[in-house]
Order: structure tokens, then sequence, then C-alpha cells
């Protein structure tokens, strides 16, 4: 039930970003774009199970194109650089985990940690961005600062369930359903406040922030 | 979980401080501006003043004087009316170019500045004024007087312009401490809440702002307008009593 009011959730998502399209900034209409492509993947995954090689590929590509979000949408040159930084790293270990270490077959908690806590550092870094903007806007209308609480709701939470998940499923298949469960309520937040994110980037406003 | 809330709700709460902070200080640049833009219309408006009294005093007064000269040297008996009209219109021209120029307005009381510029209104207007004086004048400093006068000026010129009134009465009450200048019409008045601030009535309370004076509006259609304007005498004392 969970798992389809989550299709349905991001669906949803990707329509809004499509239909919105031509309306939004040129880093919302990449992740409108990528919304389409998580929603593909996702049915995919939804309809065939044997999908861990899948998911390992497609949960990298998430993290890079994040990272290249914020590269774009962060000011400060330095940062610009770090997040780079992040991206590289996020790469060479998830590339070097899938060929060394775990393996595609199964899933890649390590890599996928470690990107997590990349992905937080950089969502705090742009929330500081925020706070220290010139023009501060009304948040409601900031569409990244929607989105950005989406990724780090999700991927702080992520960060310790996916993190323990291979264990936890050695231990307890029962535990490991509760937590995917727990999961699929992060990701239909995640998604949802990507569509408020698209949402409010298309009313009125004075001047965006990015 | 519960330290991603508090950073989220942290965030949330440093981010809207911080608006909040912005659109004050938005709100007072604004402010402030338009004190700036109010203050240059009232450098023009009166440098402007100076300059057409100048021209009156300097120009059409030295054509008339010319004039007066011109009519004295004809001996002509039917010519004496005339005579004394061109001699009134050349005092009311003097008149007017003095109430107008700052500077010839400076070294009067306040009591001479309104009188005068009440008899100069009598003769060109068809406006009954009736002008008390109550209490011991006390001196101001001559750059507040001056904007009193002005304060002053403004409220007839409304009168004139919008109140459609026939009697005006004009208060200077000086008690020990303060000022208090009532000016009041039985015109058509008008809602006060209704009202939008134009120029008049924003460079009245401008300039009241200016010296540290308070203004009141009371007013109601078809009932006349009471302007009232307080001042303290003790902070404004030029060389004191």
């Amino acid at each position: 039930m969970l798992n389809k009011i989550y299709l349905i959730t991001i669906f949803l998502s990707s329509l809004t970003g499509l239909y919105h399209f031509k309306k939004l900034p040129l880093y919302l209409k990449g992740l409108s774009l990528f919304l389409v492509l998580t929603t593909i993947i996702e049915c995919i995954g939804y309809f065939f199970k044997n999908n861990t090689w899948m998911f390992n590929i497609f949960t990298e590509v998430e993290f890079v194109f994040y990272f290249l979000l914020y590269r774009y949408v962060l000011k400060n040159s330095k940062q610009k650089k770090l997040i780079f930084f992040f991206l590289i790293s996020s790469l060479i270990a998830s590339v070097s985990n899938m060929l060394f270490f775990q393996g595609l077959n199964k899933f890649n908690n390590y890599s996928y940690s470690y990107s997590c806590i990349l992905l937080c550092i950089t969502v705090i870094l742009y929330y500081q961005q925020l706070l220290h903007h010139d023009n501060p806007q009304p948040l409601i209308r900031v569409s990244m600062f929607w989105v950005s609480t989406g990724l780090l709701a999700f991927y702080a939470c992520n960060f310790f369930f996916m993190g323990l998940l291979n264990y936890i499923l050695s231990v307890s298949l029962d535990l490991a359903k509760q937590l995917f469960m727990i999961i699929t309520a992060l990701n239909i937040i995640m998604y949802s406040l990507f569509t408020v994110g698209i949402i409010c980037s298309t009313t009125p406003q004075r001047s965006r922030l990015s | 979980m519960l330290m991603l809330v508090a950073t989220i709700v942290f965030f949330v709460l440093s981010y809207q401080k911080r608006y909040l902070k912005h659109q004050h200080d938005l709100k007072a640049l604004e402010q402030s501006f338009n004190q700036e833009l109010l203050k240059s219309e009232l450098e023009i408006k009166d440098q402007t003043m100076n300059n057409i009294a100048a021209e009156i005093h300097d120009h059409i007064g030295q054509l008339l004087s010319v004039i007066k000269l011109n009519l004295a040297l004809n001996p002509d008996p039917l010519l004496k009316d005339t005579k004394d009209l061109v001699a009134q219109v050349i005092k009311d021209v003097r008149g007017l170019a003095h109430s107008m120029h700052s500077d010839a307005l400076s070294g009067k009381s306040i009591p001479e500045l309104f009188s005068t510029e009440i008899e100069r209104l009598k003769k060109s207007t068809s406006l009954n004024f009736q002008f008390t004086l109550k209490g011991d004048y006390h001196p101001l400093d001559s750059q507040t007087e001056i904007f009193l006068f002005r304060i002053f000026q403004e409220c007839l010129n409304n009168i004139l312009k919008h109140a459609d009134a026939k009697n005006v009465s004009v208060e200077l009450d000086y008690t020990l401490s303060l000022l208090t200048i009532n000016i009041s019409d039985d015109g058509k008045g008008f809602a006060v809440e209704e009202i939008k601030a134009g120029l008049g009535i924003r460079s009245i309370n401008y300039r009241a702002k200016l010296i540290g004076a308070s203004t009141s509006v009371n007013s109601s259609p078809g009932l006349g307008t009471k302007i009232s304007l307080e001042i303290s005498t003790e902070k404004k004392l030029h060389h004191g009593n």
C-alpha cells in the first residue's frame, strides 16, 4: 500500500515538474527531468524484483545529480569546489565499492552512507547560503528550501537505516521490512516537498533565490 | 531524527528572524528615502518661492515703480485713481514678495508674520479672518518661526484651494512652555481617514516633525476643519525670556 502511495507521489511530482516545465528555472528543469527518470526506474523496480544492481547504479546517479544541482545553486566558489570534490569522492567510493568490495548484487551501503553524509553537508551549506543572503525572501517561496529540506530529511535518516541495512537483513527480515516502510514514508515526504518546491517556484515573486 | 527536526526548526527560525529584520530595514530605508524626497521637494518649493518672490520684487515691482513715476509726471486729475491703484498694487506686490521670500521673513515675530499674511489675504480674497493672540509672545529660533509660518501658509493655501470656507479663525496661544496654533474654518470639511496625504498635508506634517511639533487635523464633511499644532517653546527659546 505504502509502495503504491510512494509511486503515486513520485509520479505526481514528475508530472508537476513537466506541467510547469517552461516556467521553471534551469536547475528545477533539471530536477523535473530527473524526477521523470526516477519514476521510470522506480516503476521498473516495482515490477522487476531482481533489481539491486539497478538501484546500486541509480543511487550513485542520484547523488551525482544532486551534487551537480547544488554546485549550480551555490554561489560561493570555494563551496562549488568543495561540492565538486564531494561528487568525485562519492563517485570513486561508489565505483570502487561496486568493483572491489560489495559488488553489484548486494546493496552498496558503505558508499551509500558515505554519500548520504556528503549530501547532508551540502544541504547544510545551502542553508548557510540562504541565511546569509542579502535579500531574503519569504521561505515559503524559496523552492530550493523545500527541495533541500526533503533531501535532508530523507538522507539524514537513510544514513542510519541504509548503513545498517545489510546487517539488519542478515539479522531479521521482519525488521528490514519495517525499515523499508520507514524509508518509503521518507521517500513520500521527500517527493512531496519536491512538488511543493516546484509549485512555489512558479508563483509570482519579486526576486527569486536559488 | 530529533536532531534533524531541531536542525530544520533552528534554520527556519533563524531565517525568519533574518527575513523580518531585512523587511524592517527595508521599511526604514524606504521611510528615510521618502523623507529625503519630501525634504528635497520642500527645498525646491522654497527655492522656487524665493525665486518667484525675487522676480516679483525686482522685476514686476520695478516696472510698477516706473509706471508710477511716469504717471506722477502727468498732472491730469483724472489719473488720480489710477495713481492710487498703482501705489496699492506696488504695496501688495511687495507684501506678496516678502511673504514668499524666506530671507524677508527672518527678524519678524510669528504674530507679526501671521497678521501680515492675514491682512494680505483679507485684501485679495473674500474670506473673513479672525486672528487671536493669547499669552505672551516667546521668540523661537528664526528657522523654527519660518517653518511655522510656512505651515501656516500651507494651511491657508489648503483652505483657499479646497475648503470653500467663508470664515477662518487663527489662534496663537502662548503658554509658559507651549505654543499652540489653531487654524479653523467653516468650509465643507472632509473625512480625515479617507483623505490621501498629498504634498500639502505631507509637507505640513514633515515640517512639523522637523521642528519637533505635533499636528492634529479634526474635520468631517460639512463641519469645517480644525488644524492644531503644538510646539514646546522651552526647547526652542532663542534667547530665553
